[in-house]
This record gives C-alpha cells, structure tokens and sequence, in this order.
C-alpha cells in the first residue's frame, strides 16, 4: 500500500454561506424547541428498544408518532418511514415559509436540494421482504423503490414539496453525508449554479443499521455514555434537519465559515488510532475559514460512545487544538442520527450559540483519563461565537463545519 | 464550467477496457452484453491490499477498476485526486442479500456485509489502496446519478483547480429486487476531469439549463443505446462517443424533469 501524501492541500476557500433558516426535528420532538428544551432541561430521548419487532437488547432515539404523518396524496408513491420523517421535518420552525420566500427572491429555479442519508427507506425494502410470495419469491408489486428506498427519495421528495426546480442529489458517504452536504451547497453558489440550496439530512431506523451495528458489536445495552471511561457503544436515532443557505449577504444570524472534508485512507469500519483523517477534516474547515484553532470556542463532537471512535476523535482534537479543547457530545440526547449526524449537530451549535449554553454529555459519569480535551459533563453557562461540529463515518469519511454569528467573524 | 478530460475508464459491454471501448465507439461497431457472472473477469481485483481484496463486493472492484485506467491514462498519483463516487445503487448484492437476511428469523447481518452496504464503500477501498485523503463523496440520483456526478466533480474541478476522479458506476440486482429496479448490466465509466487549461486541450463546457422539452441525447447504434438508456452511468456514453470521434456536440444531460446539465464538447 502507497503511503498516503505527506501535505496533503488544504480545501479552496469559498465564499461563506448565510444560514437563512434552519431546523431539526430528533428524538427529543419536532423542531428546534423541543430539542432545545431537551438540552436545557437534560432530559435524554433515548429509549429501550421498541421499534416493530427488532429483538435487540439496545435502547434507541425514535421520533415518535411519524407512523400518524402522511404526505400529500399527489405524493403517495414515496410514502415510507423516511419521507414521513422528511415531512414532519419540513413543517417545522417556518422552514417551508422561509424557502418560498426564497423562492421569490431567487427564482425556483435557482434554488438546489442536496441531502444526506445512509439508508433513505431501505425500511420500505426491508419489510417488502417479508412479504414475498412462497411460491415465486417475488416482492409485493409496486414497490416504489425509486421514491422510497432509492437514496435521493428524500430529496425529490423535499424538492416537490417545496416546489423547488434546481439540481437535486443525494450525497450518501455513511455518518458524514449531511455535513458533506454543505459542502456541495458551498459549491453549487460558489459556481454560480443556484443561488440558494436547502440542505440538511433524513436518516430513520431501519432493520439494516440496527442489526448491523449490533453484528459490529457497537450498539450499546442501554442508554450510550459518550467519551466515559466505560462506554460501550452507540445508540441509534433518527432526524431530520434541513438548512436553506444563500450567498452571505450579511443579514444570515448564522454563517458557515468553512468545510473540511477528508478521508482516513485506513480502514472501512474503524477510524485511524490518531483520528488521521479527522485532524486533517478539522484543519481544512479552519483553513477554509481562515480562522486559527484558538478561535473555536466549542467542538459538537462526533462521539459516537464507541470505544475507538471516542478516542480517536479525542486524539485528533488534541493533535489540531492542544490539550483542553471545550467539546462535548450530544449523542445522549438524540442517539447517533448517523446520516442526519451532520445537520442535528449543526442544529445543536446553532442553539448553543442563540441561547447562550453549552450542551453537556448526557449519561456520562467519568470521562476516560485518557483524554485531553476539556469535555463538558454538565451544561456551561456561555455564549460560543464560533461552533466546529465533527461527523466522521464508515469508509473512514470524515467531515467538520465551522460556523458562527457573522459579526464575530466580519 | 470548463473543463478537460484526461483520462478515462471503462468496465462492461463486453468490452476489455476503454482502449477497446473507444474503437467500437470510433468505429460504429455495436458492444456486446455483459453479464454480472462474466464481470469476475473483468475485474482487476489483485491490485487491492490483501485483507481489502477479500472483503470487497462486486461493485467496488467494478468501480475501482475502472478508476486505475483512468488515472494511470491521466498518469497522476492517485493519492493527490479527490473523488466523486456516483452510484444510483452501489453495491445491489449486499443490499438485497441484507434485505433477504433481515426477513429471516434469526435476522443475521455480517459485518462485513453491513460496511460494504454504504454507498462510500467504494470510495473507502479505493481511498485505502492508493492512499488518499483528498475529500471523498458518493453521490446518487437514480437514473440522473451520472449528471450529478459530473456536476459534483466539474465544480470540485473548477473550485479547486487540481483534477479529479469521478467514476459512475452500475450493478444490476439480484431477483427479486430487479423487477422492482431493473439496471441491465454492469457498467462503470472513470474520467478524470480538471479545468482546461489555456488553448491547449479539448474543452468540455457545462451549464445548468431550465430547459424542459428536450430529452436526453441518444446514440446511433440500437445496442449502445440500450446500454445509455438501460444502465444509468451509461448516460455518459454520447460524451465518450464525441470525444474518440473528435466531433463538436452539444448533449443535454438531464439532472431530473426539469433542469439538464448542458455539456459542449469542443475537441482540440
């Protein structure tokens, strides 16, 4: 095997982005609020295991009552688990109102949908299965696999919903697709392609992760304890956030400085030991932004509660920020929300930075001696003004957003 | 956008590589099919590191093969190329077998199988065996996954002015999923893309275009056509056809109903 390049480049350095409406609908409930709320009052929304009929002994963040959403009858053929998701989440935080005013001002047109997932309905598949017919084997007709199970499902489903007429992808890279998805929204102004995209994630519990990350040995027993001495695995959530950004005209509350996106190069299922590839994700966001590592007043870590996965973010957090590094981990709110990682961290920066409050770990006891960063435990009375959030996944694809209040950052 | 292509590659149609593809297409001769149990052959798996070459599914190595002919065409150092993975599906085996698995009593999943099913599993095994850390994507958009690939790799070209791999990839289902979803055959096409430089290349132009009433640009010969319309990285073949005849073209290349990426090929 090649070593990989000793400098690697950093990323070009685009034009920062106006955030101009933003929500994330997690297992703490629809909306920003509920899961302000939840931060606030460090009330968890995990839960043993009650999703159809999986038989493992794991605890999960469900969004409740999404099997009473239904979509518009016009758009029936992509109704599944993961669009219903999608819907709930649009019909929050006046995020549809603010893209139709966008659409005014831009033209549908000009307007992109590019989201993250890592299973999109694969569910719709999955119980399709159980279905077959004995004799032929055949699945129950019609499927709908390109509007269900297919992976930019959801962002033709938000793309119709909105009314919207510009490109539309998905971008599918395991735990890191909606922070990547910020990347391309980034690019997509940058060329002068569209002048606003709606971005964002939707990933919901399926049987594939869950028995998937249980035959990994990485679902943790009971309610997951990221960065503590005895953690012992994730729990699995699902979300849906979605972010409309424009061309920073100054007027955006919130701006994204910079992407860093990177890859390990080392393994498909376990990060590099020294978090190789997130130090370098972490690195491009600061360069990308101009902005030095001092700057950043708190990490909305990956921090899965993964053995591996916690370390070897705490060490790449040190190699980038030197020991000390405020950061916590707010998997023990919402569980992993996996390809909806990106956005709900996103989501939680954003009311850490309008409310004044830095997020503790919740279920964490004892942070494992071994680290180095300053990893907050309880909630921290203090207004950050510039928020880094990590999402790291399979296939050692790695990605960090930096952002802030434009002011601070003029 | 405008671009230069430096390399290409090609896996599927019966077709040895893209040495072979470009003289069928110069030459109006009709490919053959490809079936996935012919693929194996085609595959040049031995140059995985050797715990990857186990683990790798079918789609991998289709993608990955095609990408070292087009980087070595290109003659760059993989490791210094980001990479733009697009996929309608990814690996279509480990996803139905998973399915399969799911619907049985006991509900087993492998490892192995569970990581390969990431649509990045591609990109993660070629990122191990040559090295790289450059930015990663996988990308999908049903049968417009071609255009959004190239959308994604032209801007990342353009931005970053350095060159890029973009491969599109296809692999057909197993039954029962292939009913529900039919891709004919394997295919993957690699092209590395950069900016074009100054006078000196052939010039690939694209814009983004509202246009609603024209379809997608078709091939002359009633086999390639089914490939272009029955594979969904087969989009791309009119592109590849302008480019070995060396004729100016324009081809809209459709992003979804209502908007087309418009490419203009302009040989040198």
């Amino acid at each position: 095997m090649s070593a990989p390049s000793a400098s690697p480049s950093l990323s070009p350095r685009l034009p920062r982005l106006g955030i101009t409406a933003l929500t994330a609908t997690t297992p703490a409930g629809p909306g920003r609020g509920a899961l302000l709320a939840a931060l606030r009052d460090r009330r968890g929304a995990l839960a043993p295991c009650d999703f159809l009929d999986v038989d493992l002994p794991t605890w999960i963040g469900r969004v409740t009552d999404l099997e009473s959403v239904s979509l518009p009858d016009d758009l029936a053929d992509y109704d599944c688990r993961n669009n219903r998701l999608a819907e709930l989440g649009l019909q929050q935080d006046g995020f549809a109102e603010a893209v139709a005013a966008a659409v005014q001002r831009h033209g549908a047109g000009r307007i992109a949908v590019v989201l993250g997932t890592s299973t999109s309905g694969i569910l719709h598949t999955e119980l399709a299965f159980r279905e077959r017919d004995p004799e032929t084997g055949a699945l129950p007709s019609p499927l709908h696999y390109a509007t269900t199970h297919e992976l930019s499902s959801a962002p033709r489903y938000v793309r119709q919903r909105l009314d919207l007429k510009g490109p539309v992808y998905a971008v599918s890279t395991a735990c890191s697709s909606s922070g990547k998805v910020f990347a391309s929204a980034q690019r997509l102004i940058a060329t002068g392609m569209c002048d606003a995209v709606v971005v964002g994630g939707v990933d919901s519990l399926c049987l594939t992760t869950l028995y998937g990350f249980a035959s990994l040995e990485l679902t943790s027993t009971g309610p997951c304890r990221p960065g503590d001495a005895a953690r012992n695995g994730i729990s699995i959530g699902e979300a849906a956030g979605f972010a409309l950004v424009e061309a920073d005209r100054g007027e955006a509350p919130l701006c994204l400085f910079g992407v860093g996106e990177s890859v390990d190069a080392h393994h498909m299922s376990s990060p590099h030991p020294e978090g190789r590839g997130a130090q370098l994700a972490m690195r491009r966001a600061l360069d990308a932004a101009s902005l030095a590592p001092a700057s950043v007043d708190y990490v909305n870590l990956h921090g899965t509660a993964s053995r591996v996965n916690d370390a070897a973010e705490d060490r790449a957090l040190e190699a980038v920020f030197g020991r000390g590094q405020v950061c916590s981990s707010t998997k023990g709110w919402t569980g992993h929300t996996l390809g909806a990682a990106g956005i709900t961290g996103l989501v939680t920066g954003a009311l850490a930075i309008e409310h004044g409050f830095l997020p503790g770990t919740l279920n964490t006891e004892q942070v494992d001696p071994d680290f180095t960063a300053d990893y907050l435990l309880g909630n921290r009375d203090r207004r950050p003004t510039r928020v880094m959030t990590n999402s790291f996944g399979f296939g050692g694809n790695n990605c960090s957003l930096l952002f802030g209040r434009p002011e601070e950052n003029a | 956008m405008k671009l230069s292509i430096r390399g290409v590659g090609f896996v599927g149609a019966a077709l040895s590589d893209w040495r072979e593809a470009a003289d069928a297409l110069r030459t109006g001769r009709e490919p053959g099919h490809m079936s996935v149990a012919e693929l194996g052959r085609a595959l040049k798996a031995d140059r995985l590191p050797r715990t990857e070459r186990r683990r790798a599914g079918k789609s991998t190595r289709l993608a990955m093969t095609a990408c070292w002919e087009a980087v070595e065409a290109a003659g760059l150092d993989p490791a210094t190329l980001p990479m733009v993975f697009a996929s309608s599906t990814g690996d279509t085996e480990v996803l139905t077998h998973s399915c399969a698995s799911l619907a049985e009593t006991d509900r087993m999943i492998s490892p192995i199988r569970f990581h390969n099913s990431v649509h990045n599993a591609a990109s993660g095994y070629w990122s191990i065996s040559v090295g790289a850390q450059e930015p990663a994507t996988a990308i999908a958009a049903h049968h417009e996954t071609a255009a959004a690939g190239l959308l994604e790799a032209g801007m990342q070209a353009t931005l970053g002015d350095r060159p890029v791999l973009l491969v599109v990839y296809d692999l057909p289902f197993p039954e029962p999923m292939h009913q529900a979803e039919p891709i004919a055959e394997p295919l993957a096409i690699a092209l590395v893309i950069q900016s074009a430089q100054a006078g000196d290349t052939d010039r690939l132009a694209i814009t983004l275009s509202a246009e609603t009433d024209r379809g997608d640009a078709g091939m002359a010969g009633p086999a390639w056509e089914r490939l272009r319309r029955e594979v969904p990285a087969g989009r791309l073949l009119p592109l590849l056809e302008a480019m070995v005849r060396r004729e100016p073209g324009r081809f809209p290349l459709a992003l979804d109903e209502t908007s087309y990426l418009d490419l203009s090929y302009q040989p040198k």
